[in-house]
């Protein structure tokens, strides 16, 4: 993908993009599915979030993406504390976070196009503005023939890459992926994780949840391990 | 433009259910059309009102009571006379004979020439452009002419006709705004629906950083342009409806009809409520929408 009509790469700064302080997170009275959770997220970081399967990654990614609320405990995103965002600045906050999600959340009744422009399109922008950036980044997912296509008569790995191409289209300050790869075959895997590389030299600062260990062999990134409710650091070997 | 963007920008970022909203829009033109017809009974019930009323201004009716039938010609001539030299600015004429047994004519019948004994077919004197004083001043010399007369001014039936007016002008706007009333619930039940409906696309919406205003917005559009196309078929159903009325009714023959045609102005009147029940679906949609995002915010 040509990132040539991409702005000036961010400054990489020291601030804490994400931060975690004791927390702790749980559904209606049910045991803590994270417990005691301290994670800093410096910006222009690569991160990737591994455990096993129910260990609680998409709940994490939710905490952060301001999808959930903790039980307690502090989460502060772009310096500020979400238990005291006004109501108002949420849309805001949003805009800076690119997701990913599992079920890839595309809307059936627009087109792929339609889709991936969404996020540029709701900030006012005219469809002049940003049709050279959906196309190419279209292209470069390889849906480039599928503009007009329905999500509902795209594969699981087409769809995918539809919602990565969406999450990275108004270039967030932080990209979250859950299990990114999961539906893709390994060429298409390969390139994305290259376009996530590719935003995150630019700045974006990348937290990408999987268990699969290929995918965080391919990318010098730092790996945090989500086990019985806790996070750890894996110290590299 | 390229032909991708000029459809992205065609495709509507919420779907229309026509299935759906078909319920709404039955709902919204009865309204429209109930609330039209309210407006317009209002206004043909007010200005038939305003009519009458200038009509009534200055006029009265003088009966000469205690006649024989011998003497009523020259009773009715001294009044005439009386009148014009107490009263020169007053008009009176003498209701003809004809005229004043249909008057009676519910009570003896049609027969006015076989009246029983003792009753005379009364003379009426009809006054026009008097005012209280000169009729005050009437009174006043019938008496000392001893002359039995009674002046009446339709004060009574104007008092009566005001109330009755009054009334069924405030019945008018009452429903006027019961139909908006009704048609504001129909459009939050119908923007409940649809977001119940939508609650996935609006969950991404939500998810790509959309502002509540935003969403709330595309209910707003979507429920002016169903507001003012329900209104505007509900207010020709309205002008339909009355035409068919006045044709079964009739003309009025003797003026005492309502007459039921529409002016300009209240064709420009219905052109308002058009805009207002347009406005008051949409406003009624927007905060709808903002209050069950706010409900459902920050964490989807």
């Amino acid at each position: 993908m040509s990132m040539s009509s991409s702005p000036e790469p961010q400054k990489l700064s020291t601030q804490d993009i994400v931060r975690f302080d004791r927390v702790g997170l749980r559904y209606g009275r049910g045991p803590e599915v994270l417990s005691d959770i301290d994670l800093s997220l410096r910006a222009g970081t690569f991160n990737f979030l591994t455990g096993p399967s129910g260990a609680g990654k998409s709940t994490l990614l939710k905490l952060v993406y301001l999808a959930l609320q903790p039980s307690r405990g502090l989460v502060s995103l772009f310096g500020q504390d979400i238990s005291r965002l006004p109501e108002k600045s949420l849309g805001d906050m949003r805009r800076q976070i690119g997701v990913v999600w599992q079920d890839f959340s595309l809307i059936d009744h627009l087109s792929v196009y339609a889709n991936v422009a969404l996020p540029l399109r709701v900030q006012g922008a005219a469809p002049q503005t940003y049709d050279r950036n959906v196309r190419e980044l279209l292209d470069w997912v390889g849906l480039g023939q599928r503009l007009d296509a329905s999500p509902r008569t795209l594969s699981g790995g087409e769809k995918q890459r539809a919602a990565i191409a969406r999450a990275v289209i108004s270039k967030p300050k932080i990209l979250i992926a859950d299990e990114p790869t999961g539906n893709v075959d390994p060429e298409i895997g390969h390139r994305l994780i290259r376009l996530f590389g590719e935003m995150n030299r630019m700045g974006t600062t990348v937290l990408i949840a999987t268990h699969d260990r290929g995918l965080i062999d391919q990318v010098p990134a730092r790996v945090l391990h989500l086990q019985d409710a806790r996070l750890y650091e894996e110290v590299p070997s | 433009m390229s032909a991708a963007s000029h459809k992205s920008k065609a495709e509507p970022l919420l779907p229309i259910d026509k299935a759906a909203e078909r319920p709404l829009w039955v709902v919204l033109i009865i309204m429209a059309f109930l609330a039209a017809l309210a407006l317009l009974s209002a206004r043909m019930g007010d200005r038939n009102y305003s009519a009458l009323q200038s009509e009534l201004a200055g006029t009265a009716t003088l009966q000469l009571k205690g006649l024989t039938p011998n003497n009523r010609l020259d009773i009715a001539q001294q009044a005439l006379s009386l009148i014009e030299t107490t009263a020169p600015n007053v008009n009176a004429q003498r209701v003809n004979d004809a005229d004043a047994a249909a008057l009676i004519e519910p009570w003896i019948g049609s027969n006015v020439n076989n009246l029983p004994s003792g009753i005379t077919l009364p003379v009426l004197i009809s006054l026009s452009n008097s005012t209280a004083s000169e009729r005050e001043a009437l009174a006043r010399a019938f008496n000392a002419a001893a002359i039995s007369a009674v002046i009446d001014d339709h004060s009574e039936w104007s008092s009566d006709l005001t109330r009755a007016s009054r009334a069924f002008t405030i019945g008018s706007y009452l429903i006027l705004g019961l139909t908006f009333f009704a048609g504001t619930a129909a459009t939050i039940f119908s923007v409940q629906s649809a977001m119940s409906a939508q609650s996935k696309t609006i969950a991404v919406f939500a998810q790509v950083g959309t502002a509540d205003n935003f969403i709330a917005r595309l209910f707003i559009v979507r429920a002016i342009k169903v507001g003012a196309a329900a209104a505007i078929i509900g207010a020709l159903g309205a002008l339909l409806f009355l035409a068919l009325f006045r044709v079964l009714r009739g003309p009025s023959e003797n003026g005492l009809l309502p007459s039921l045609t529409p002016t300009l102005f209240d064709i420009v009147m219905l052109g308002a409520l058009c805009l207002v029940f347009a406005l008051v679906c949409a406003v009624a949609a927007g905060v709808s929408a903002k209050q069950i995002l706010s409900r459902s915010r920050l964490y989807t």
